[in-house]
């Protein structure tokens, strides 16, 4: 506080905080924690919500093919990075790519890595078809997708390995020839390369202890585009009588279908975030409201005094709320702060844990969620003072004069 | 100058209501010093607070320089309270936080009259004999320097009225004598002031004196004309 006499606004309200030393360090940390909350749910909202919408714009297929019984695990490759490995025979190709109003059908083969040494979040290894793919493609910027070979990856945008730096699988080095942009799925944590190299990888693996159910030419899914007007239901349905709706070991899985589910899954979870941060929102500002009202009725006296020099009764209310503005104003820093520190470093590992690699906004939608969050919390102070505010302003100072119980 | 008419306040105990003021009327004059005093309860601080403007009379009007409080907005009467009536409030009545300058210059905040807060402020300091205590802070005071401090504050805007709640209670003789002959100077320069007190030494000051009993406010017998005249201090 400046020793003039010329006081600030902030002077008058700040001195109040002075005063109260410990109430006002514990509602500072109320709003720290406050807005703690709400930037940590906000990202993970942010998140989630990137991740549902860009999986129903942009996962091109429209049918998927895997062994039945694995249409969960489609959900972990997809969304999540939870790798895993499952096989049918390659003999699907041609049978699926001859049924009637199927487009193109494009082979994957899944190799789960576990840890590499290049990643701190274990690596889905996909095998892919560069000529048929066009569930891939479209995700590497400019690089036409032709012309990956040999020992060529293409990483997903959570990998942390430069383009024309070398990765390591199983002991064999692997050359970066491209990075696929921002997916907000799965594919974040997935490396991609072509079905022989990614073969060959499931076959360094077995040859370094591990176990594999694959064959020599297995295959693991068959993304699906059905022709141009033609409906996927019906497609669809075209399959399944030809080779039969039980038994031959395949599940269709319809990608619309699927990505509905999934998204409504999403939503019902942001929704969930999003209902909790408001009532933690609603539960703080009701903590200060009871604080700040507590101290107005203890203060009636100075209000009384401060009123016998001329206050009017909005410049009381206004320095009420300026007090509690100041409390959630430091707190709702501090939080945000804080947030920042925990978020920013261990984001990767975060979204790890959360196993949801794409829960990672980018940088700039970071210092919108901050500052978004940063203005909730600091809201929280001036709305919760409204009603001690008034009660400022409305005190009979007749009996602040004696002490003051109202 | 200022006239009070037939001012009520009723206040409840127990559940019934009670006159804490009854049919109060005063009239003060330009220069006058009037002393009130009166046993505790006797309502004499709810008259104060309603004289001041901080709280409304039950019934009543009061007419400052021609403006009737009941007209008034809150923030014309505030403006009244900071610039025309220094109050006094009784007991400890000063910020304990702010150094005794912050204060003195506190009305500034609300009422900017004075370009220069600081030179006022430290004015009246030197006139009540507390410059040297400029930036300490009340705790640090006796019950005389605070209570000074509570007068400089309130003549800051150089008001017409002055009105003091037992501004002299829990003080020393000789305190209080220097208190009172502080008030008398005031009086002397033409600013009316309006006492509480149930100090007998501090009652036998003032030009007019007033008894309060049970809400109802009775003139004591007429003041017998003083052998000093006032000394101008401020
Ligand atoms: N806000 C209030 N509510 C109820 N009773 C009050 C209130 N303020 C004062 N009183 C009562 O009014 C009477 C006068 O009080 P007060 O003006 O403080 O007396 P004094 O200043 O003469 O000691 C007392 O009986 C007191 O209890
Ligand atoms: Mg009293």
């Amino acid at each position: 506080m400046n020793a003039g006499p010329c006081l600030s606004f902030y002077d008058i309200a700040m001195s109040n905080q002075r005063q109260r030393p410990f109430r006002s360090t514990c509602l500072v940390a109320l709003a720290a924690v406050l807005s703690f909350m709400l930037s940590g749910g906000a990202i993970l909202a942010y998140g989630l919500a990137e991740g549902a919408d860009n999986l129903s714009k942009r996962l091109g297929a429209d049918i998927m093919i895997v062994p039945s019984g694995y249409e969960s695990a489609v959900t972990g490759i997809l969304l999540r990075s939870e790798p895993s490995a499952f096989y049918i025979d390659p003999d699907w190709i041609g049978k699926i790519s001859s049924v009637d109003g199927v487009s193109v059908a494009s082979p994957q083969f899944l190799v789960a890595s576990l840890n590499a040494g290049c990643c701190s979040v274990p690596v889905q290894i996909v095998g892919y078809d560069p000529r048929t793919d066009f569930v891939i493609g479209p995700w590497i910027g400019t690089r036409a997708p032709s012309s990956i070979y040999g020992t060529d990856i293409v990483v997903g945008s959570a990998i942390t390995a430069e383009v024309g730096g070398k990765l390591k699988f199983f002991e064999r080095e692997y050359d970066v020839v491209a990075r696929l942009d921002r997916t907000g799925m799965g594919f974040d944590a997935t490396v991609f390369m072509t079905i022989d190299a990614a073969r060959r990888a499931a076959g360094d693996f077995v040859r370094m202890g591990g176990h594999s159910a694959a064959r020599a030419d297995s295959i693991s899914s068959i993304f699906v585009r059905v022709s141009e007007g033609r409906a996927v239901e019906d497609v669809m349905y075209n399959i399944q009588k030809k080779y039969g709706f039980g038994g031959s070991g395949i599940a269709l899985v319809q990608t619309r279908r699927f990505v509905d589910s999934v998204a409504s899954g999403i939503s019902a979870l942001i929704f969930f975030i999003v209902a909790l941060e408001s009532i933690i929102w609603v539960m703080a500002a009701f903590v200060l409201a009871i604080a700040f009202s507590l101290t107005v009725s203890e203060r009636q006296r100075e209000f009384g005094l401060l009123r016998s020099i001329g206050a009017t009764k909005t410049k009381l209310a206004a320095i009420v709320m300026a007090e509690s503005g100041i409390v959630s104003f430091y707190g709702a820093i501090i939080g945000t702060f804080l947030a920042g520190l925990t978020v920013l470093p261990f984001r990767i590992y975060i979204a790890s844990v959360l196993k949801m690699p794409y829960a990672q906004a980018p940088i700039d939608r970071l210092a919108l969620i901050f500052l978004a969050s940063l203005l909730l919390s600091f809201a929280v102070g001036p709305v919760a003072s409204l009603i001690p505010a008034l009660q400022a302003g409305r005190s009979d100072v007749c009996s602040v004069i004696r002490g003051g119980e109202l | 100058m200022f006239e009070a008419i037939g001012l009520k306040k009723e206040y409840k105990r127990d559940g019934a209501p009670f006159l804490a003021v009854n049919d109060v009327s005063i009239s003060i004059g330009k220069g006058e010093f009037i002393c009130v005093t009166g046993r505790s309860g006797s309502g004499k601080s709810t008259l104060l607070n309603i004289l001041a403007g901080m709280s409304p009379p039950t019934s009543g009007e009061i007419v400052f320089q021609g403006r009737k409080y009941s007209s008034l907005k809150d923030r014309e009467l505030s403006a009244i309270r900071g610039a025309k009536i220094g109050y006094i409030m009784q007991g400890m009545c000063v910020f304990s936080n702010f150094t005794v300058l912050q204060n003195v210059s506190m009305p500034h905040f609300f009422n900017k009259f004075h370009s220069d807060a600081e030179g006022r402020a430290r004015f009246l300091l030197d006139q009540l004999g507390i410059e040297r205590l400029a930036r300490q802070y009340p705790p640090s005071l006796s019950g005389g320097e605070i209570r000074r401090v509570a007068i400089a504050r309130a003549l800051f805007n150089s008001p017409d009225l002055l009105i003091a709640d037992e501004p002299t209670s829990d003080l020393d003789d000789e305190t209080t004598k220097e208190i009172m002959r502080v008030f008398e100077s005031i009086v002397g320069q033409g600013t009316s002031v309006l006492m509480v007190t149930h100090d007998a030494g501090a009652a036998s000051f003032g030009s007019r004196r007033y008894v309060m009993d049970s809400g109802v406010l009775a003139s004591a017998e007429k003041n017998q004309a003083r052998g000093k005249p006032p000394v101008p201090l401020i």
